[in-house]
């Protein structure tokens, strides 16, 4: 890897040199590339592949690149052995969307009075609401624990998804970067014709905002999809499972009984149908991932 | 609520008091959440780390006890702080500078640009369960896919999570590989730096190196200095991966802070002492970003013109 | 599986089984505030009687994986309807210990566990007292109890919990005879002494080519090898006494406890360290017995479950199966090592239908649930007129435990230590340390006895 250190702008220097060297580099640049995708990629491709062996293929020395026969059922298979399916619709439609919703309204409503109102102490409680990202979630764990037990919120998704209506930290602070790199005068104008501050927000910064708010909801989409720690804390209802305890649940049964067959490629099935939708979600919406961050210009 | 003095009250005018109350109004979700999930249990979680407190039976007050035997006599309190700090020492810088080396190649002119960041994004968003899991199942000693090549090959095999030698290295490995968000955000400050600047630069005659010593690194210093906090606070904090995939384990190598501060809480129904490892944990992150924050004065570029 | 086999024994059990129990119906239905644990007065809900027409469920967590299989079956049967009434058990099994506390705290905890820090739990006043109930009930009785489980379902003279299931004794050497041939061993001379067994582990060990560990003889830590909580094998085996229940003193710094750590991590020296914790993390292998099944390990250290466990897990594995008396050190040639203890059910406090869950605990004992649990996963009680009538041959290497109760030379119940969960994870800690040659067996067990006890005066239990 060091040795793309001088890579980003050594491309045309040293005129008459320039072609060789260029191309040399660039070659060098591609073998450089194409050797960390792998690596990158390795990971995704054993889980992948793993899925389609049995046992007797999984712990073969050399290990087998592709798989013959390929057991395609496994999928199938892997996924009905726990109610995946219902895990699949209590992680999105229980958790994510509300979740999502939740996160950028309330985030971009905070991130407005944070960026685009000028008001005294403001910096000072920005300043504070950056430092709770620093508060280890360890902490407040268990005080929160009884708080959302005084609610009778446990094994609900309540407590995971209420707090996103009160905005995200992190989410607030994308947004308040961006809704700074939209002019005043913009503002300033609407306020000349009669528009108040929530008129201002709806009808003009939001609407200009829709990447990053796009950025926003994808990110705490996926936050919300491999969340792991938060259900784990507050679901103990089989019914009420997403994803993540679903692996889980799936992994502590192999665990227990060692005799199921098909451990590992049962668990790399799963994985793989459960990272293929952010696959989906992110080679279609790249482009605005990738935007969206770029306009947020973090400075 | 440096806003509320009295005092300051007076001396605001009409359109600055109206302003000060809208702007409450607009943050006054996140104003609420923050009494309700974070000041609220802060408290609560201070006042148990003064108490012998096991979940169980009710608090009993023991004043400083909890943080004077935690430095004092708990044997596991300095082989956790070296293990974190070894941890965050190396993963977070590590994932600074291989992020901004990834990001600065996928912003030299490229095919298929798309495509390679994609694969370098990836990692990161990918749930961590599925990462613990396939990571295991990559690094076993006996079965995992590197040692059977290994193995193939006549070659002895790397113990990379069973050995306390090579764990936390592995551990950082895992780390850097999934740093796609920082790449991203660094790709992005990479692109927004002027092309005119690189134009002038080499007019004047600079080196390849020189436009990246002197224009792109000191352009980008604000977004280093982010993922820097990013990456330490998130390391800091760091317990699902180390959690599932080793436990703590071999011979404690990964029983990271928060590690052993679940441990305690959960395990050994020491809620006061989990309580008082929180809040030393929560002042150790405070004091490190504050000192990083001190220091950005000092290497930290801000270019206001660019807007 | 019990439909295939309605013997007669059967079917006379369960009419005697069912005249009892109609008897116990009419007196939890007449007496249902005799039957009340004094501290669960000022309760509103959980008193319901088991034959109320309008059910409750009782929730019951359990740390076990292993019941999944056939708990519908278990709860099919007419003496769960008849004990249960209209009131229903649901299990969330493979729960783990974080989530049980965690929600005891919160004042949200199941009604019934098993598979749990039992003595931790008893310890800290969350637990129902029963005294009252067992009193009262009809079906469990102390006298046809072994004494040992018995009397670890106290504490402070207080009963907390019924040994209504997997209680049987606790230890042998389980070893696959086909291993043990194919190593060149002779199956029908087992190891006696450590000496002896390190020996086996030696000539079982194996390397490929390239030095990558392919099987092990003996992990003795794995199972009930490595567990305080039933029994602290090490303590057991060199013959100390490792914790005074009257007192609260703890004796783990003596030659003895470096003896054992010295000992036992040689095992993991002549195999590796790294391999070991290899195998660990395999799935399958990473839990309890699974690299026994999986023929990765040619002996374990279990108790009377494990014939049974194995075969029903792993038939072609279970079939080699034999047993033994765990091995001594040389100076204790001729103990034979035997142990009590094993699961309870516990009832909480804080729980809604905790003592609806009471006949769950009796339904147990009865014969149609021990042969469930019997067939299914090898389960025995501590109920000794079940004992008595089962099939001691019915897995390989059973009959050895049958034998040790009346052969054994010493026969304990494990120490009922509030911070036994503290206990155990040091004792985790601590011995990789030796294994690993980064402290010596004295300074272990110096150690363990200094934590141990800054534990003890930490956790509020010091006079």
């Amino acid at each position: 890897m060091t040795a793309t250190v001088k890579s980003p702008t050594s491309v045309q220097y040293h005129p008459r040199r320039q072609r060789i060297s260029g191309k040399l580099f660039s070659l060098l640049k591609y073998v450089v590339l194409i050797v960390l995708s792998i690596s990158f990629v390795l990971p995704f491709y054993w889980m992948f592949v793993s899925a389609l062996k049995d046992d007797s293929q999984v712990y073969t020395v050399p290990p087998i690149w592709v798989p013959d026969p390929a057991y395609w059922n496994n999928f199938y298979d892997a996924w009905v052995s726990q109610p995946f399916t219902l895990y699949l619709f209590n992680t999105v439609f229980k958790y994510a969307i509300p979740y999502t919703i939740g996160t950028v309204l309330a985030s971009a409503i905070v991130a407005y009075g944070f960026s685009r109102i000028r008001w005294r102490g403001r910096d000072a409680l920005f300043f504070l609401c950056l430092a709770t990202m620093m508060v280890p979630f360890q902490v407040t764990m268990v005080p929160l624990f009884m708080i959302f037990k005084q609610f009778g919120w446990l094994n609900t998704y309540l407590p995971l998804v209420v707090p996103a209506f009160f905005g995200t930290p992190f989410f607030i602070f994308m947004l308040r970067q961006f809704f700074l790199t939209i002019p005043q005068d913009i503002s300033d104008a609407a306020y000349i014709d009669g528009a108040n501050e929530v008129d201002i927000l709806f009808r003009i910064i939001l609407p200009l905002s829709k990447p990053a708010l796009t950025v926003v909801a994808l990110f705490a989409f996926i936050n919300a999809w491999n969340d792991y720690l938060g259900p784990l804390i507050y679901i103990n209802d089989a019914h009420e499972f997403v994803l993540s305890l679903g692996v889980e649940a799936l992994r502590a049964t192999f665990s227990y009984n060692s005799t199921v067959a098909n451990a590992y490629p049962y668990l790399m099935a799963v994985s793989t149908i459960i990272v293929l939708p952010i696959v989906i979600i992110f080679f279609f919406g790249q482009k605005m991932f990738i935007e969206g961050i770029s306009m947020t210009g973090i400075k | 609520m440096a806003t509320a003095q009295p005092g300051t009250k007076s001396g605001m005018t009409r359109s600055e008091r109206r302003r000060l109350i809208q702007g409450l109004l607009f943050i006054s979700p996140w104003l609420i959440g923050f009494l309700l999930f974070t000041i609220y249990p802060l408290a609560s979680s201070l006042y148990y780390s003064f108490t012998r407190y096991d979940l169980l039976r009710d608090p009993v007050f023991i004043g400083m006890r909890n943080y004077t035997s935690l430095v004092t006599t708990d044997s596991m309190f300095w082989v956790v702080i070296y293990n974190t700090l070894f941890y965050v020492l190396l993963a977070a810088p590590a994932g600074v500078v291989s992020a901004f080396l990834m990001a600065a190649l996928l912003n030299t002119k490229l095919m298929g640009r798309p495509f390679f960041r994609a694969v370098f994004f990836f990692p990161a968003i990918i749930p961590t369960i599925v990462t613990a899991v396939v990571w295991q199942f990559l690094l076993n000693v006996q079965f995992g896919l590197f040692n059977s090549i290994l193995q193939g090959l006549q070659l002895p095999t790397i113990p990379f999570l069973s050995n306390p030698a090579y764990a936390k290295p592995s551990l950082v490995m895992i780390y850097i590989w999934a740093q796609g968000n920082a790449i991203v955000i660094f790709l992005a400050a990479l692109q927004d730096v002027p092309r005119q600047l690189y134009e002038a630069a080499e007019v004047d005659g600079a080196r390849a190196w020189h436009k990246f010593r002197h224009i792109t690194i000191p352009l980008t210093t604000p977004v280093i200095l982010f993922n820097l906090i990013m990456g330490f606070i998130y390391a800091f904090q760091e317990f699902t991966l180390p959690w599932l995939l080793t436990g703590g384990g071999p011979a404690n190598a990964t029983e990271f802070y928060t590690i052993y501060l679940y441990r305690n809480a959960f395990q050994f129904l020491r809620m006061g002492k989990a309580s008082a490892l929180a809040w030393i944990l929560f002042i150790i992150i405070v004091v490190f970003t504050a000192v990083l924050f001190k220091t950005s004065a000092r290497w930290v570029f801000y270019n206001t013109e660019t807007e | 599986m019990s439909d295939s086999k309605p013997n007669h024994l059967t079917r006379r059990d369960f009419l005697r089984q069912t005249s009892m129990l109609s008897g116990m119906l009419l007196l939890a239905a007449c007496a249902p505030g005799a039957t009340q644990a004094p501290s669960s007065g000022s309760e509103a809900g959980p008193t319901t009687a088991p034959a109320a027409p309008e059910g409750v469920t009782v929730q019951f967590w359990t740390g076990w994986g292993e019941l999944v299989p056939f708990f519908d079956e278990l709860k099919d049967t007419d003496e769960f309807r008849e004990l249960m009434g209209a009131n229903d058990v649901v299990m969330k099994p493979t729960v783990k210990t974080e989530a049980l506390l965690t929600a005891i705290a919160a004042g949200t905890p199941p009604d019934i566990t098993s598979e749990a820090p039992y003595q931790d739990l008893m310890a800290r006043e969350v637990l129902l007292p029963i005294d009252d109930w067992v009193n009262a009930s009809s079906i469990i009785k102390r006298d046809d109890f072994i004494q040992g489980n018995w009397d670890r379902g106290y504490y402070q003279n207080v009963q907390y919990g019924v040994p209504a299931w997997e209680c049987f004794v606790r230890f042998g050497l389980d070893y696959n005879a086909r291993m043990i041939e194919a190593a060149g061993l002779d199956p029908d001379n087992p190891p006696v002494t450590w000496d002896d067994a390190l020996e086996w582990h030696k000539a079982l060990t194996q390397f490929d080519d390239a030095g990558n560990l392919l099987q092990i003889g003996l992990d003795p830590y794995d199972a009930e090898g490595g567990g305080i909580g039933d029994g602290f094998l090490a303590a057991r085996s060199w013959g100390f006494d490792w914790f005074d229940e009257e007192t609260g003193e703890f004796n783990l710094d003596n030659p003895k406890m470096a003896d054992a750590f010295e000992v036992m991590g040689e095992f993991y020296r002549i195999a590796g360290p790294d391999n070991m914790a290899g195998m660990r993390s395999v799935e399958g292998q990473d839990t309890w017995g699974g690299s026994y099944n999986a023929e990765v390990q040619a002996m374990i250290i279990e108790g009377y479950w494990h014939p049974g466990e194995t075969m029903s897990q792993k038939p072609e594995v279970g079939k080699y199966n034999r047993a033994t008396w765990v091995p001594v050190p040389e100076d204790r040639r001729g103990a034979k090592i035997q142990g009590t203890g094993g699961h309870y059910v516990i009832f909480f406090k804080d729980a809604a239908n905790a003592q609806a869950g009471f006949p769950f605990a009796e339904y147990l004992t009865t014969n149609t649930a021990c042969n469930l649990l019997f067939d299914n996963v090898g389960w025995l009680p501590a109920y000794k007129p079940y004992l008595d009538q089962a099939d001691a041959n019915k897995y390989p290497g059973l009959d050895f435990y049958f034998q040790s109760v009346k052969e054994a030379t010493e026969i304990e119940p494990p120490k009922n230590c509030p911070i036994t969960s503290f206990v155990h994870d040091t004792y985790a800690q601590l011995r990789e340390e030796v294994y690993r040659d980064k402290m010596t067996g004295a300074a272990a067990a110096a150690e363990f006895q200094k934590r141990c006890e800054q534990e003890w005066k930490d956790a509020g239990f010091a006079a």
